[in-house]
């Protein structure tokens, strides 16, 4: 099981995101995707049913665009990261996250979240 | 096994027979009065003394009713409940048990039991119960069946053994009861919990998710319940639960035999009452959400083991859907392959690739331990290493893959094949007669005087023999 990461667009937000879950341990071989690109790009083609994708959503429209696209992300284990407040939005689980966070948070239960499917799946 | 073979009984019972009863019953005692009460009054009748012989027979189909014991030398008969209902002729099960319990008798009902006979007075009782069991059962049958419109969602294939389990989720989308989706790892549980959400009334609420695989101890709680500020240290502000998101929603518990013990607990109540406390809170909520809890693991043996709550699983699985591993339902493969490749191809703007059926005919000779998400990663896997080519062959599956299936293939040939799986030999001559056609024409480059010539076979007879297999071959001199 693999980890990737993508965001919608680019953005500093992400970015920075996405360093501080590359400094963890357990995700320091995460694949970060093109954003914006759909999973259409060569990365993409060591994706496989049941990994794990981080999703990256600062603003309800970065939201409604992954929502829009979802049929794409449905077949990973989804970890949804959200703007500030963003967290109890509904909309959200339309993309059927195994688990949701927020931007200014710690990342270090999403590396605990991530270990212990790691762990899950090699039994 | 028995069937009653009394010739006299069986020819006036196979024209007049009120109906099939199938009694299930390690007391042979028991079983042979029952046989003689329901033969008097012309039912035809069978007894197995074991679930497995019980199953059996009742896959055989044909069965109205079945008289099943609880405690039986194999099992509990009522574990098994499920299995008998949805039997081929879904016959009407009355449970009879020499161990009354109402626990056992409310299990029986939900589990979808018609009634639960004690056995001091089944012989006295069953009369009763089953003339409005079968009662029930003709009224049932003279309704019309309307047809459920089910969307399926990403659920592929048509095999018997999907089909079943789209039947019990059309079941469960009219109702409102707790379902629990049971199979191995890759089967589908999640998506048919998806689907079960679709087609409900819920459908355009929340469908949320819960992993209880995923979720670190430490976390579980506040996810669930949610927290109100300063409920401890890094609550900075207060979170809803996934229990309140799924409000007038579907609440999906994922690996459910995963959930800790201490949340099985407090879980319980949320399932009896439909009230819960966020963690730190002073007063209770309420949340009126559907339950839909998934698990590849058996329950009913962690309850055993003192590691699953009895009165928890007894509440989330009042409906229990169980789905088949993909080596029982191999004639899914094909179906399976094209979408996921479908799906590939347009992900990366590509054209819709050929399968070549050795490719097909290898996947499906495989167990597929790992089922459909094992499938589905090998389709990926062809994909990502050959995205150029136009069609997808054998060739192209990983190489670990087709050394096993060569070896599977010669450890096949090896083995005697099994009486039952003999084909008539009309049959198999006839298929090798085309087989040997079809390569004599590949070799012969379709020219009939090179096929007389390699296979020492008059030009007539030729003819004769392709005419037969619907082949043309080139008539040259």
């Amino acid at each position: 099981m693999n980890t990737f990461f993508y965001a919608t667009r680019n953005s500093e937000d992400a970015e920075g995101f996405a360093e501080k879950l590359l400094a963890c341990e357990t995700l320091s071989d995460m694949t970060i995707l093109p954003a914006g690109q759909r999973l259409c790009g060569r990365q993409s083609l060591s994706l496989r049913n049941g990994d794990v994708m981080i999703l990256f959503a600062q603003t309800e429209a970065d939201l409604a665009t992954l929502i829009r696209e979802r049929d794409i992300f449905l077949e990973f284990r989804i970890i949804l990261i959200l703007g500030t407040d963003m967290q109890e939005k509904a909309d959200g689980h339309t993309l059927r996250p195994r688990y949701i966070s927020e931007v200014e948070n710690t990342v270090i239960n999403i590396e605990k979240i991530i270990s212990k499917m790691q762990s899950h799946e090699s039994q | 096994m028995t069937e009653k073979t009394d010739k006299t009984k069986k020819a006036r019972n196979s024209r007049s027979a009120i109906a099939r009863v199938l009694i299930i019953d390690d007391d042979l005692t028991l079983c042979s009065m029952l046989i003689a009460q329901l033969e008097r009054k012309n039912y035809t009748t069978a007894s197995a003394n074991t679930l497995e012989q019980g199953l059996e027979l009742a896959k055989q189909g044909g069965w109205d009713v079945i008289l099943l014991d609880v405690q039986m030398p194999d099992g509990n008969g009522l574990e098994f409940l499920p299995q008998f209902t949805t039997t081929p002729s879904y016959p009407e099960v009355i449970i009879i048990t020499g161990h009354g319990a109402a626990d056992g008798a409310e299990k029986a009902i939900i589990g979808g039991a018609w009634s639960y006979i004690e056995k001091p007075h089944v012989i006295r009782d069953l009369p009763l119960h089953l003339a409005r069991a079968l009662q029930f059962r003709r009224e049932k049958q003279k309704l019309k069946v309307v047809p459920v419109a089910l969307k399926r969602g990403a659920i592929i294939g048509n095999s018997a053994k999907l089909s079943r389990c789209l039947d019990h989720l059309a079941t469960a989308t009219a109702s409102d009861i707790n379902v629990l989706i049971s199979g191995e790892t890759g089967t589908g549980k999640e998506l048919f919990a998806h689907a079960l959400h679709e087609n409900s009334n819920r459908a355009d609420q929340p469908f949320v998710v819960v992993d209880c695989a995923s979720l670190p101890d430490t976390l579980i709680e506040s996810t669930l319940f949610g927290h109100v500020k300063g409920a401890f240290t890094g609550a900075d502000k207060a979170r809803k639960g996934l229990i309140q998101q799924a409000d007038k929603g579907t609440l999906f518990l994922d690996e459910v035999g995963e959930l800790p013990p201490a949340i099985q607990k407090n879980f319980l109540r949320v399932l009896q009452e439909r009230k819960f406390r966020p963690v730190g809170a002073g007063r209770e909520l309420h949340s009126d959400f559907r339950l839909v809890a998934a698990t590849n693991r058996n329950l009913n043996e962690m309850v055993t083991a003192g590691e699953f709550r009895s009165d928890l699983l007894f509440r989330i699985q009042a409906l229990t859907i169980t789905l088949p591993p993909l080596r029982e339902r191999r004639e899914d493969i094909r179906d399976l392959v094209i979408c996921f490749l479908d799906r590939l191809c347009r992900r990366y703007n590509q054209e819709t690739k050929g399968i070549a059926p050795d490719l097909i005919e290898a996947l499906m000779s495989y167990d597929w331990p790992g089922n459909i998400r094992e499938l589905y990663q090998t389709v990926e896997h062809i994909f990502a290493e050959n995205s150029e080519a136009p069609t997808l062959y054998s060739i192209h599956l990983p190489q670990e893959f087709r050394i096993r299936f060569a070896r599977a293939n010669v450890q096949q040939s090896n083995t005697e094949t099994p009486a039952k799986q003999l084909p008539l030999w009309k049959e198999y001559k006839y298929q090798m007669e085309k087989d040997y056609l079809k390569n004599l024409l590949l070799h012969s480059d379709n020219s009939i005087k090179e096929a007389c010539r390699l296979s020492g076979i008059s030009r007539a007879r030729i003819y004769q023999l392709l005419d037969k297999h619907g082949f043309s071959g080139r008539s040259q001199t």
